[in-house]
């Protein structure tokens, strides 16, 4: 037990130092930011300014400096900000979680009601519409799906205001736009692990004892659906990454909308910072992940 | 009177302002990054002014009952920059034929919305010293392919240009397919602007044939406000390092630019236009234009630098 949390410990460690070395080797072959600064400067100036800011050193010798400074917890200072580029990261970090925690709240709300209920009664016109709705919503691509929802909800019906974040009803439309991203996928689970475990001795067995359907449904089926469980943590790795395209589409100030901009400008210490605290939530979900199971599901304990 | 980072800014009247009290109390400048979003807040009355809208949204807005568009030239100039270092823009002749096979009227017409306005050199028209007798490259496709020949190009030649101008995408592709119809086969490269900058400035630019470029004229109107950083060696900054590099214009920039007669200085910058667009380092385009699409309930004007001075904004009756 205690080596297999251990084991997971080391792997999220790994990959976060992985996801450091990526983001910094791909940023640092991407430009040079110096020319951003002072693209008019005489060519000496720019390469003082180079030398100063350490870029000239060997691209080893800079990751170690990077690394040393991650340890510190330290990322630098934003080139375009001139502040520290982690209280610039983390000050928008709860818009962003927010609006991914709503997301996941609701493709869960919707998906796993329907997607029993499309299990229950398979080929009932409800499972035909639930799986024309995933085909739907798997096929529209998130920036799309967003504009349509303005176009509709907010343009012609005037129900809710287009973009922002000041109020609380402009966040029903990013919600709902990044819901529509994961919830047919979390949906299509539901219903095919349900239908696995519906027909199952120990099912019946419940139902022959008389059971309540409701109990049988939700204690015993539901329960054994594990599958949801870890594409609902991946899933939420993926509306982290919807939510930079959701935040752009509806002018939501967040981590994402940060992330593209600082690429734009070359501001290595934003992206840096913003990846590696996406990255580390991520991780961290999965490590969530892993521990329910080990809750969940007994036969790992023993393992 | 409020910042909230990547969000807006709210921003309140001043009643003991020189200028005597603004017509409205507060002005909220908000940070919406897409376009179609812009459009969806501006008919829905969310915001009452949006900025650089652009040629394709324009018919909608003039027409849509919530809003109005006002759009005036500025003094950004449009160019496609030659790399003269390397074949085949080292030589003159290629860089006039570039220049002759592009439609421009065609383009400002179909592309722009008419939103343009062609120009013969770099220099803006709006621009002290600008010499309007100094006459825009003409749409010759038959003399740009004679000229090709003339520089032994006969049976064409290949370049690759690039652009990180995204919002001018249609309008770059569309110069690529006219200089590939005259046989300077051009493929366009779209990049975008962070990485691009290195591309075109930094590395020693050898794929670089050349680059679609704006010049905003620093909202200066004279003609030194171009021929200076673009023209004269002493900057020494990318633009002049690899692009534009016509010889002997750093006398007459100095000359023009240390004296304060003036008849004397529109003679400088006269014979400067024309020796610049005799060597044309540059395809020259067409000058900017900045379009505002606003809402019916707001009155304000679109200003040639650019700039938004909201005091002017009135509420319309």
């Amino acid at each position: 037990m205690l080596t297999l949390v251990a084991r997971r410990v080391i792997r999220l460690v790994v990959v976060l130092a992985g996801v450091s070395l990526v983001t910094f080797a791909i940023l640092h072959v991407s430009g040079d930011p110096v020319a951003l600064m002072m693209p008019e400067a005489p060519e000496a100036d720019r390469a003082s300014l180079r030398q100063s800011m350490g870029f000239n050193d060997p691209l080893a010798v800079q990751f170690a400096r990077f690394v040393t400074n991650l340890a510190r917890g330290n990322f630098g200072r934003s080139f375009f900000h001139r502040e520290p580029a982690l209280p610039l990261v983390l000050e928008r970090m709860p818009v962003t979680l927010l609006l991914t925690v709503l997301a996941m709240g609701l493709s869960l709300a919707v998906a796993i009601p329907i997607g029993i209920l499309s299990a229950i009664r398979r080929n009932s016109l409800l499972d035909h519409a639930a799986t024309f709705v995933v085909f739907l919503g798997t096929s529209m691509p998130v920036f799309w799906t967003g504009i349509m929802l303005i176009l509709l909800f907010a343009v012609r019906l005037r129900l809710l205001p287009v973009s922002g974040w000041e109020t609380t009803a402009a966040l029903v439309l990013p919600a709902v736009t990044l819901a529509s991203a994961s919830m047919p996928l979390l949906l299509r689970i539901v219903r095919s692990s349900m239908l696995e475990v519906i027909n199952l001795d120990y099912v019946r067995t419940a139902r022959a004892k008389g059971v309540s359907e409701w109990l049988v449904i939700c204690h015993h089926a539901l329960v054994n659906a594990l599958p949801l469980v870890t594409v609902a943590g991946l899933q939420f790795g993926l509306l982290l990454g919807g939510a930079v395209i959701t935040e752009t589409v509806f002018a939501v100030p967040g981590v994402g909308r940060l992330i593209v901009g600082a690429i734009r400008q070359l501001d290595f210490p934003i992206v840096q910072a913003g990846v590696f605290l996406l990255a580390l939530i991520v991780v961290l979900v999965n490590f969530a992940v892993d521990m329910l199971y080990i809750y969940l599901n007994p036969q790992i304990r023993v393992r | 009177m409020e910042w909230k980072r990547d969000q807006l800014i709210r921003l309140e009247a001043f009643d003991q302002h020189w200028r005597g009290k603004p017509p409205f109390r507060q002005v909220i400048f908000r940070a919406i990054p897409e376009v179609a979003t812009q459009v969806a807040e501006i008919k829905t009355g969310g915001v009452d002014i949006i900025r650089n809208v652009s040629a394709d949204l324009v018919p909608e807005l003039r027409t849509n009952p919530q809003t109005y568009v006002s759009s005036t030239p500025i003094l950004r100039v449009h160019s496609v920059e030659l790399d003269m270092r390397v074949a085949p823009f080292d030589k003159k002749a290629v860089r006039q034929a570039a220049n002759y096979a592009i439609d421009k009227q065609t383009v400002v017409q179909k592309l722009m919305a008419s939103l343009g306005r062609p120009v013969a050199t770099t220099v803006q028209p709006q621009a002290f010293g600008y010499d309007p007798e100094v006459k825009a490259y003409p749409y010759d496709p038959k003399k740009a392919k004679d000229l090709l020949a003339q520089a032994g190009y006969a049976s064409g030649v290949d370049v690759t240009l690039h652009s990180a101008t995204v919002e001018f995408r249609p309008v770059f592709e569309a110069i690529c397919q006219m200089l590939t119809e005259v046989g300077i086969r051009a493929t366009p490269k779209m990049w975008d602007p962070g990485p691009a900058w290195n591309k075109f400035f930094q590395g020693e630019g050898k794929a670089a044939n050349g680059i679609y470029f704006t010049w905003g004229n620093y909202s200066v109107f004279d003609a030194d406000a171009v021929l200076h950083p673009l023209y004269h060696t002493e900057t020494g900054g990318w633009i002049g390092k690899w692009y534009t590099r016509v010889d002997g214009l750093d006398r007459p920039i100095d000359e023009a630019r240390s004296t304060l007669d003036q008849a004397k200085r529109k003679r400088i910058y006269s014979q400067i236009q024309q020796t610049i667009r005799e060597e044309a380092p540059s395809i020259f385009l067409w000058t900017q234009y900045d379009t505002l699409a606003l809402s019916k309930r707001v009155e304000y004007a679109a200003r040639p630098d650019e700039w938004l001075w909201l005091f002017d904004a009135k509420p319309k009756r």
